[in-house]
């Protein structure tokens, strides 16, 4: 796989709601950042799949009137990400949405 | 050894980058009783936007190197921020032992004031830049409301608040007990009295941070001379000596209260605690009570318990940034590397005026800055 490969399906991926992340087929850990190669262990082994699109807020900071923070995911794989929705606080559950930020469509984490 | 070690640093300074450098170096060399000829080797770094709004310079070691007259045999660059000229120290010294050069430059700095003006720091420049990708990861991470470094250590601060249950009021206590070094020193650029109320008072930048937590980007630069022969100094040297670097991002760490000082500090913890003073990167006030705890010093999520308890001025438990730290004497080109090496030496020989620490014989200096806090180095100076 090419680092260009990745790209493309994270952003076929994005265009039909869905949030996808890298699994290491050697070691089975879960990263979302792309990289041809697994950054845990060094296998080229690894496939792109779809997450829950749930997980919490590990942490969170607010500035500009909106909200940022780590995502961490139920399968174990961690994303910067803007949130929004009510009562937003570290520790609460979240699920992926989507929307256009200039001129991409990006995941955001979203509190009910 | 260190032969010469100077600053020229300003909250704005008018004029050009070139004439900062050429004012550090030539205080340098007078205190080492040397010449623009006698440098044979030049170690720095580059930042964008710090040397006159450059986004970047082709063969920056060379062109510096031509402007001042400096011809040497041995030339690096070190591309990690704050701690850079902290490994330069020890490179330098370990070049000279190879016999590589007699006296090596270290010059360090920028102009702060130009990139702070346009609203960005050195690792957002991106954002005046769109034809430029920072990070491999291009669109997920810079199209997204972030306000690097400020808001990867509010994640940080924040997380910490949450397992260990440290307090706003104890990072502001930390801030004011800086801030009483700085007055005690006499050459802070920021005095006065401040309170951690007066802390919590000023505005928040990026929750849980406030604005008097956030070290101040300042023109400024750093020259450093290491020689084989110490000149008119203390004959100090580096005892210890650890660098780490980490290439995950801190989403995909498990715990980010966890920085490669850890790993930079492992093999001399228990010196570490033996040391007489101390000094810690300070570019935001979780930042030193991160160190604190990864280096050894406090155990894990302590770091606000021993604020509270404990005195960092020159004749406390702990002295601790004893000039006030880098949130009190500005922030030369985004990097207080050189600050924190500054002061060290101010100490060592004796020339810290109404701050000296008495019998200042070991320090012990953590750097912990780049990218995400990618990178550590920790260091004990002494005799």
């Amino acid at each position: 796989m090419k680092i260009e490969d990745v790209y493309n399906e994270y952003d076929r991926m994005f265009a039909s709601s869905n949030m996808p992340f890298i699994r290491c087929n050697t070691c089975a850990k879960a990263y979302y950042y792309p990289r041809t190669v697994c950054p845990f262990c060094g296998s080229s082994s690894i496939e792109i799949i779809k997450s829950s699109g749930t997980g919490e807020i590990y942490s969170c900071t607010e500035f500009n009137g909106g909200f940022y923070g780590i995502i961490k995911f139920k399968e174990g794989f961690g994303a910067y990400m803007d949130i929004e929705g009510n009562n937003i606080v570290t520790g609460r559950n979240i699920i992926i949405k989507f929307r256009e930020i200039s001129g991409k469509i990006l995941p955001y984490a979203f509190v009910d | 050894m260190i032969s010469g070690f100077a600053e020229a640093v300003y909250k704005n300074y008018d004029g050009s980058v070139y004439d900062l450098m050429d004012e550090a170096l030539g205080k340098a060399l007078e205190m080492a009783g040397i010449e623009r000829k006698d440098l044979d080797g030049f170690m720095t770094t580059f930042l964008p936007g710090v040397f006159d709004g450059n986004i970047y310079m082709h063969f920056f070691p060379d062109q510096i190197c031509g402007y001042l007259g400096i011809t040497p045999k041995y030339i690096d660059s070190l591309d990690y921020g704050g701690p850079s000229v902290l490994s330069a120290l020890w490179r330098a010294e370990r070049l000279i032992k190879e016999g590589v050069a007699e006296n090596i430059l270290l010059l360090f700095g920028g102009k702060g004031s130009d990139v702070r003006k346009r609203k960005q720091t050195v690792d957002s420049f991106e954002k005046l830049y769109p034809e430029v990708t920072n990070t491999p990861y291009r669109h997920l991470i810079n199209l997204y409301n972030s306000m690097n470094p400020v808001s990867d250590y509010a994640l940080a601060a924040e997380r910490h608040k949450k397992i260990f249950g440290s307090t706003d009021y104890q990072r502001a206590e930390l801030i004011a007990k800086q801030r009483k070094n700085a007055n005690r020193s006499g050459y802070a650029m920021f005095t006065g009295d401040l309170s951690p109320e007066d802390v919590l008072k000023s505005s928040i930048i990026a929750s849980p941070l406030h604005l008097l937590e956030i070290v101040y980007p300042v023109d400024g630069f750093h020259a450093f001379i290491v020689s084989r022969k110490s000149g008119k100094l203390r004959d100090i040297r580096v005892q210890n000596y650890g660098e780490a670097h980490q290439s995950l991002l801190p989403p995909e760490v498990d715990d980010i209260t966890v920085t490669p000082a850890i790993e930079s500090s492992k093999n001399f913890r228990k010196e570490i605690l033996k040391c007489d003073f101390y000094e810690l990167y300070d570019s935001f006030s979780i930042t030193v009570m991160l160190q604190l705890e990864n280096t050894g010093i406090v155990p894990k999520g302590q770091s606000g318990k021993f604020i509270e308890k404990n005195s960092i001025s020159v004749d406390g438990d702990l002295p601790l940034n004893t000039g006030g730290g880098s949130i009190n004497r500005g922030q030369p080109a985004y990097m207080s590397g050189s600050v924190l090496l500054y002061e060290a030496l101010l100490q060592m020989n004796e020339m810290a005026s109404g701050n000296q620490v008495k019998n200042a014989r070991k320090v012990f200096i953590n750097g912990i800055g780049g990218w995400s806090r990618n990178h550590s180095v920790s260091l004990i100076l002494g005799d």
